[in-house]
């Protein structure tokens, strides 16, 4: 369980902080205000100035808006992140009490970001939450799949396009389908899809899939109901992944990982599209089959497969909170 | 987009950077199971009943989604405006990959 599930976390982050997440291996190198912001405390805090065994600035920290550190831990530990965090509310308190809780400094009402790592939300697009997950091994009952990892994924509004359903004379525009009719979607959509977002990450770190490394893609739309409001519309498609040795040795375990890894997964899926505001109301996706190989940091050496994999997508508000770039939002994500 | 052309070199570095990150935080992990067995045949669900269980075996449970009750902020410039408006401290989780994303 997160260190973040236990109640007494959720509460005392609530009570007393304004709760914020960042990536460092965006925060610890953008050259803008959130960049400066975070490097100022982190170096503060508990791994400051460290360059050995990583120059890894991960970790919790509490700080005053205006860049003083309070207290800060790496820990998965409920017990020891109370403790720093009630050390960070009585500096604070006593800051407070001698009129220096926050110097009150303006903070800029816009930021210029660093557009190394800004890559802006599609018009008209999608977000679709991912997660992804060992499936149940019949053969081995022990077995427990609780790991699991999350993604977003973006779609374009031309992609989300391709999923809509259309007349049978193609003349027909949106929503105007009949029933049993189908359609293919662009293999650029599904192959996307399956580079970037059908990658095992459950354990730890895999890159993206290259476009070479995309060996079958394809997906097929099916109008299963019509009616005066909607169109429920099935998928069904299949992905293949495979990518050759990579010969790169991970430095901790010193383990060569020079085996091929892949997935060969079958897509499916249901959809509700509403026809008066052209919309998709259900984006339900799976794409699931067997994962094999190893990558350097995804810590499947001794557990190479064949196994069951699964990821499962849901179609998302656009929320603030729902915006989180897709991992590999800045490697190549949009290009073709 | 031509800004992600411009971007993959240093975006790979920075990758490579925290892949290693993860590798590290990883190895307190507890062990996988060393096994390998054959390929199972692919099926795909049946029918949507097949299909609803599946993609609910795969997503999150309300267990594992209880970390999402703290109303995480997904900026740090936002955050600290609101902390400052509220005259409250910021609370940073910073992780090798956005904890409201892929860590």
């Amino acid at each position: 369980m997160s260190v973040f599930s236990d109640q007494r976390i959720i509460d005392f982050i609530t009570e007393h902080f304004v709760p914020v997440t960042t990536d460092i291996n965006q925060s610890q190198h953008r050259k803008d205000f959130e960049g400066d912001y975070f490097r100022k405390i982190a170096e503060q805090g508990h791994y400051a100035g460290r360059t050995k065994p990583t120059s890894t600035r991960q970790g919790l920290y509490v700080a005053t808006a205006d860049g003083h550190l309070l207290a800060s831990v790496n820990s998965t530990k409920a017990d020891q992140v109370l403790k720093m965090m009630k050390q960070a509310v009585a500096k604070w308190q006593q800051r407070q009490a001698l009129g220096v809780a926050d110097s009150g400094k303006k903070i800029p009402a816009r930021i210029q970001r660093d557009k190394n790592y800004s890559v802006p939300f599609p018009d008209g697009g999608l977000i679709l939450k991912e997660t992804c997950r060992d499936l149940l091994r019949p053969d081995n009952p022990s077995f427990k799949n609780w790991r699991h990892n999350f993604d977003n994924v973006w779609l374009t509004a031309s992609e989300v396009d391709q999923f809509k359903p259309v007349s049978r004379d193609g003349k027909g525009g949106p929503g105007q389908a009949s029933r049993g009719q189908k359609y293919k979607i662009d293999r650029a959509v599904i192959s996307r899809l399956a580079r970037f977002h059908f990658v095992d990450q459950v354990n730890g770190e895999a890159s993206a899939w290259d476009d070479s490394d995309v060996k079958e893609a394809s997906l097929t739309a099916e109008v299963a109901e019509v009616s005066a409001e909607s169109v429920k519309i099935r998928l069904s498609g299949r992905a293949k992944c495979i990518k050759p040795p990579t010969g790169v040795r991970n430095p901790y375990s010193g383990t060569k990982i020079d085996k091929e890894r892949g997935v060969d997964l079958l897509v499916s899926g249901y959809l509700a599209y509403d026809r008066q505001s052209d919309q998709f109301t259900a984006f339900d996706l799976v794409a699931h089959g067997q994962r094999w190989g190893a990558a350097t940091y995804n810590f499947r050496q001794q557990d190479m497969g064949p196994e069951p994999i699964g990821f499962a997508f849901r179609l998302i508000d656009k929320k603030p909170e729902n915006m989180t770039q897709p991992k590999f939002l800045v490697w190549g994500y949009f290009d073709r | 987009m031509m800004i992600n052309k411009l971007n993959r070199p240093f975006a790979w570095a920075v990758f490579l950077t925290g892949a290693v990150i993860v590798a590290t935080a990883c190895s307190f992990a507890s062990p996988v199971s060393a096994q390998t067995t054959a390929a199972q045949p692919l099926s795909a669900p049946a029918n949507e009943a097949e299909f609803r269980k599946l993609l609910h075996s795969i997503s999150p449970d309300a267990a594992e989604e209880k970390w999402r009750r703290t109303p995480w902020v997904p900026s740090i410039w936002t955050g600290i405006r609101m902390a400052q408006q509220r005259q409250q401290p910021l609370f940073l989780w910073a992780m090798n990959g956005d904890p409201l994303g892929c860590v």
